[in-house]
């Protein structure tokens, strides 16, 4: 058809879209190639794209306590999962019935979910209710529960999709088919809500992954329990402590500490396996959803 | 059709009250019951005599954001910050959603993954990268880009007039990839029965955006811009704080209200002081986008958000 | 029959259950908060046991160390006070202190002290304890530590001093460093010549002159031999340190980035491109420093010694607290006991440190820094009486000695002892905290003209309520003043 035109807009959105990959890459490139450098040339000559001397300190200092840090990668996945399929599953019922119409109340419910966006208790009183009346300090509930479970932002981004690309006539045919509202929002309405689940889903992950606020209020005993993000803090901290710090450093060898590069490598180390998760969720994000194909 | 109309009322919309019961409660434990809490703001807090039991303050503890001739510097700060993102974000994701949702698959895909990356770093972490290219010692564009053209280096950590344009860059460099997944998605979710018919009219890329793919992203568009709205008084501490590296002199334009609580209360560390803060935010971000609302409203009841 | 059989198990039972429970719970458990620079050390179990041991016999009490890192202390903290968490000893710096203080959420300690306390007043002396009283009232305990401070120190590298034939017998002011500087400067252009020893922090910290009286705004100038409370930023002493730091930043000493440095002193002299940065000057000194930058250091001091007052450590009881009695009587432990104060500190002897034969002490072989299951010897100092501790081999062994003589040189503040409360003036402190964070550190590191930008501050500072900070801070020291005269 329109070929040319076709042709160039594609050529267009092709060089938009590399431009801001550069954009975003670059200062990635940054990153991971300080992660690789000589801590003393990453002080004396500030942070370079082609280092004076590489070298894997870093990463070896990271992985001297190997074991450690396996573990809190295993938390940290063991949360990130649990988390993720419990929120998801209650964000998307919720999202799903406000967006419904003709639903008593809708109105209602929609600005009692949207109120929390925009007021909380703040975090003394929330500590409280948690440690006080739910006593999960230094539990896993800790890491899954306060403050991420069911996030209002999310729950109003998918009901504004469920409002939009769910015609009604295709869940009311459903309907008429005999299917009872369960089936047809489990048969119907999440298959054909797939790209927003999955964008939410990656959201959630992203939460879960990042969060080290909720481990750093509520776990204060129990080290076992620290996600990879917590133990990362940890480290930056105790980094700061043991090159800044006299009797503790006489028997190690301090001018191998590598305080600056590994802030870089934790960086590293922190984002990795969400870069190699995410294409697999990109699956759901095949376009081509005929709606005339589900009506026939 | 006569089957469902029969149905009670309650037995027809029931399985969508279970549905949201859940979530509703969650939120009523998570949210509702720690608002109580917000009383601290009028109460002179007392670990002693406990929440209730403190002595009243009346608004004494809001008077510290008024205090010094900041106030009016970080009210405008966080209201101006929060509009350029607001416009220059949308416009940005919006496009390319649009652009992504254009190009060939496997490149959509690779695009995408590489944009969202910059939203898994933290804000410490950003802030040593954009030092390295603007410390006045080391920073590339001190060093390659300004000495290149021959021209003097600029300390850009004490030079205020900067920072508005630096720290939208940052901000979209950190946010439009994931922002734009949002608008993807629903771009992707379109019927692409439209498309095809106005291809078969004859209809090239361009038409096909300005009257396919926009109209149907306007709902989308307005439930992003409202949430955002709705947090027009709260700012990315990590960007204002970290990121300026904490330099006073360019406070002028970095100086934000969470920025500007944080500092005041870092020292005393004031329970009642720190959630009257949080409560003068939200009350506003809540006039705000109640207003909003009630304009979009008028305009287009469809369109509006509750 | 069968009634009394039922009875009789009934109570056998009863006694059974009462029985183990007094094993199990029969000795109260003190749960002690205190603050580690660093991580939480791996075998924190194993030295509670060993503590509790010695605890459950002198006291009647076991305890659970509830250690947490600096960083995320005070947050911590202010937590478990908002809550009725159990916490029965909680070690505070001035932050925790004055926050704990301002939600009343700490308990007098004046009866307690009196009763079970006779150790540490004797340890400590009346004089040194008045730094944990409010108005009167004893709220906290100060640990025993270096309370002198030598500022104005430099320490440089001995290898370019050297190098270039410099001799620092003699020097005795800024002017003496600054000369030693140009010459630097001059053949090393591509070195950074001095810098503050912390991130975040101005080199004032460590030339100070004048009693701050917990936080800058009002203070006495002199070394604290008036008592009256002027505004620091209008005093002579403050503007002159200024004017050295603008002459020193005007002539390329300073790094171009000092006000949004990322690296500390040590760490940057460690990369090699760093001559010299301040310090304050104690017994020990050199160890420390040279352990931290790697190279030869000489230190010379060009301001007074000095003892202002504040800033000390405290051990407090909260409210919280389920055991007073027995939490004032850990804490007299602390102060008197050396077998606790090395487990609080070094850990179990054989397993987490050895001892040498001249008394000082070490890791074990095979153990280091990173793989050691318990050590504190960073927060020694903090953790009650400090003399009492054992010596780590990298200090002189008589460094407990030399820091007891080193606390009485130098100058003492007239308000020394004087603890300022300020919950009466929190709008105030907010609001001109937030005004001096704006010039702190370019105008502290010199990089802001004193002459045009002062003025502008001081303005904005009494704007905020400069003024009724100052007047607070005197009518409290006045009162205090009268109580001592008494």
């Amino acid at each position: 058809m329109n070929s040319k035109r076709t042709k160039g807009f594609l050529a267009f959105a092709n060089i938009f879209l590399s431009l801001d990959v550069i954009c975003c890459i670059i200062p990635l490139i940054l990153l991971v190639v300080s992660s690789f450098t000589d801590n003393t040339a990453l002080i004396r000559n500030g942070y370079q794209f082609f280092p004076e001397k590489f070298s894997l300190d870093a990463y070896k200092y990271l992985f001297k306590s190997g074991g450690v840090i396996m573990r809190a990668y295993g938390m940290s996945f063991v949360v990130t999962g649990l988390g993720l399929a419990v929120s998801l599953t209650v964000t998307t019922m919720l999202a799903y019935a406000i967006s419904r119409p003709g639903i008593p109340g809708k109105r209602f419910l929609t600005f009692y979910v949207f109120f929390t966006m925009l007021f909380n208790g703040g975090l003394v009183p929330t500590y409280m209710m948690y440690t006080g009346t739910f006593h999960i300090k230094n539990t896993i509930w800790a890491l899954l529960i306060p403050n991420l479970l069911v996030r209002a932002y999310y729950i109003m981004l998918m009901r504004s999709y469920f409002q939009t690309s769910l015609p009604e006539e295709i869940l009311e045919a459903a309907s008429i088919d005999g299917a009872s509202e369960f089936q047809t929002f489990y048969k119907v309405s999440i298959p054909m809500s797939k790209p927003i689940i999955a964008t939410v889903a990656l959201f959630t992950m992203i939460l879960y992954w990042n969060d080290w606020q909720n481990g750093l209020y509520y776990i204060t005993t129990k080290t076992e329990l620290f996600t990879i993000q917590n133990l990362l803090n940890r480290m930056i901290q105790e980094i700061q402590y043991l090159s800044s710090n006299v009797t503790v450093g006489q028997s190690t060898d301090l001018s191998t500490l590598p305080s600056t590069s590994v802030r870089m490598a934790i960086a590293v180390i922190g984002i990795l396996p969400i870069a190699i998760i995410y294409p697999f969720i990109q699956n759901n994000f095949a376009k081509g959803i005929t709606l005339g194909a589900v009506k026939g | 059709m006569t089957k469902g109309k029969k149905k009670s009322k309650v037995r027809r919309y029931l399985p969508f009250y279970l549905m949201a019961l859940p979530g509703l409660a969650y939120l009523f434990i998570n949210n509702y019951l720690p608002m109580g809490g917000l009383i601290i703001a009028f109460k002179n807090y007392s670990a002693r005599k406990g929440i209730w039991g403190s002595s009243w303050a009346g608004l004494k503890n809001f008077k510290f954001l008024f205090a010094t001739s900041d106030a009016w510097t970080i009210t405008r700060n966080t209201l101006g910050y929060n509009i350029a993102f607001i416009i220059c974000g949308t416009v940005l994701s919006v496009c390319i959603a649009i652009l992504l949702s254009e190009v060939q698959a496997r490149a959509a895909k690779l695009y995408q993954s590489v944009i969202l990356l910059p939203h898994l770093i933290s804000w410490v972490i950003i802030s040593y990268l954009v030092f390295a290219f603007l410390s006045a010692e080391s920073g590339f564009i001190n060093n390659a880009i300004l000495k290149a053209l021959g021209k003097e280096g600029i300390s850009w950590y004490s030079e205020a007039k900067y920072w508005p344009v630096i720290i939208v860059i940052v901000y979209l460099w950190q946010s439009t990839g994931y922002t734009s997944i949002t608008y993807y998605a629903s771009v992707v979710g379109f019927d692409r029965g439209y498309y095809e018919a106005a291809e078969l009219e004859g209809a090239g890329p361009w038409q096909k955006i300005r009257y396919i793919t926009l109209p149907l992203l306007r709902p989308t568009i307005i439930t992003m811009v409202m949430l955002s709205i709705g947090r027009i008084f709260y700012s990315d501490f990590g960007l204002f704080y970290q990121v300026p590296m904490n330099s006073g002199s360019i406070y002028s334009t970095t100086n934000v209200i969470d920025t500007y609580v944080y500092r005041g209360l870092l020292q005393q560390g004031n329970i009642g002081m720190s959630a009257a803060a949080g409560l003068y935010q939200s009350v506003v971000g809540f006039i705000i986008v109640m207003l909003a609302n009630a304009v979009t409203r008028k305009i287009d009841k469809d369109s509006a958000f509750i | 029959m069968k009634k009394k059989v039922l009875a009789m198990l009934t109570i056998g039972a009863m006694a059974m259950s009462m029985a183990m429970g007094t094993s199990a719970e029969d000795v109260d458990k003190l749960v002690v908060a205190l603050r580690i620079t660093g991580t939480t050390p791996a075998e924190v179990d194993k030295v509670q046991e060993k503590i509790s041991e010695i605890t459950r016999e002198k006291i009647g009490a076991e305890v659970e160390l509830l250690i947490i890192p600096s960083g995320s202390y005070k947050q911590q903290m202010t937590l478990m006070l908002s809550g009725d968490e159990k916490l029965d000893v909680m070690g505070c710096n001035s932050g925790v202190y004055t926050t704990a203080l301002a939600s009343e959420a700490l308990k007098p300690l004046d009866d307690l002290l009196a009763e079970y306390g006779t150790g540490i007043i004797e340890a400590a002396g009346d004089e040194w304890l008045q730094q944990g009283q409010v108005a009167g009232i004893q709220y906290g305990i100060p640990v025993i530590a270096d309370s002198a401070c030598g500022y104005g120190t430099f320490g440089m590298r001995t290898d370019i001093l050297e190098k270039y034939d410099i001799d620092v017998s003699n020097v005795s002011s800024y002017d003496d460093m600054t000369e030693i500087f140009q010459i630097v400067h001059e053949n090393e252009p591509d070195m950074t010549v001095v810098a503050p020893a912390t991130v975040g922090y101005s080199p004032m910290q460590y030339c100070i002159e004048w009693d701050k009286l917990g936080d800058y705004f009002g203070v006495l100038e002199d070394h604290g031999q008036t008592t009256t409370v002027t505004n620091l930023f209008e005093s002579e002493g403050y503007r002159n340190y200024l004017d050295v730091m603008h002459n020193w930043y005007e002539s390329g000493f300073f790094s171009k980035d000092v006000t949004t440095a990322t690296e500390a002193g040590s760490s940057l002299m460690k990369a090699g491109n760093l001559f010299c940065y301040f310090n304050a000057n104690k017994p020990g000194i050199e160890t420390q420093e040279e352990n931290a930058s790697g190279v030869d250091m000489t230190f010379v001091q060009v301001l007074e010694t000095f003892t202002q007052t504040g800033n000390n450590w405290q051990w407090t009881i909260p409210e919280n607290c389920e055991y007073p009695e027995k939490a004032m009587q850990f804490i007299n432990l602390l102060y008197t006991d050396p077998e606790i104060v090395d487990l609080m500190c070094y850990g179990i002897e054989g397993e987490h440190y050895v001892v040498n034969d001249d008394g000082t002490i070490r890791y074990p072989d095979g153990v280091d820094a990173t793989t050691v299951g318990y050590n504190m010897s960073a927060n020694v100092w903090a953790v009650g009486n400090e003399f009492l501790a054992k010596v780590w081999e990298t200090n002189d062994p008589d460094v407990w000695e030399q820091t007891k003589e080193w606390n009485q040189t130098g100058i003492v503040s007239k308000a020394y002892g004087f603890f300022y409360d300020n919950i009466d003036v929190t709008t105030e402190m907010a609001a001109v905290q937030s005004v001096y964070d704006e010039y702190r550190m370019s105008l502290e590191c010199g990089a802001l003209d004193p002459e045009t930008t002062l003025p502008e501050m001081n303005e904005k500072l009494y704007a905020a309520g400069l003024q009724t900070i100052i007047d607070e801070k005197q009518e409290q020291l006045d009162a205090w003043l009268a109580a001592q005269g008494e």
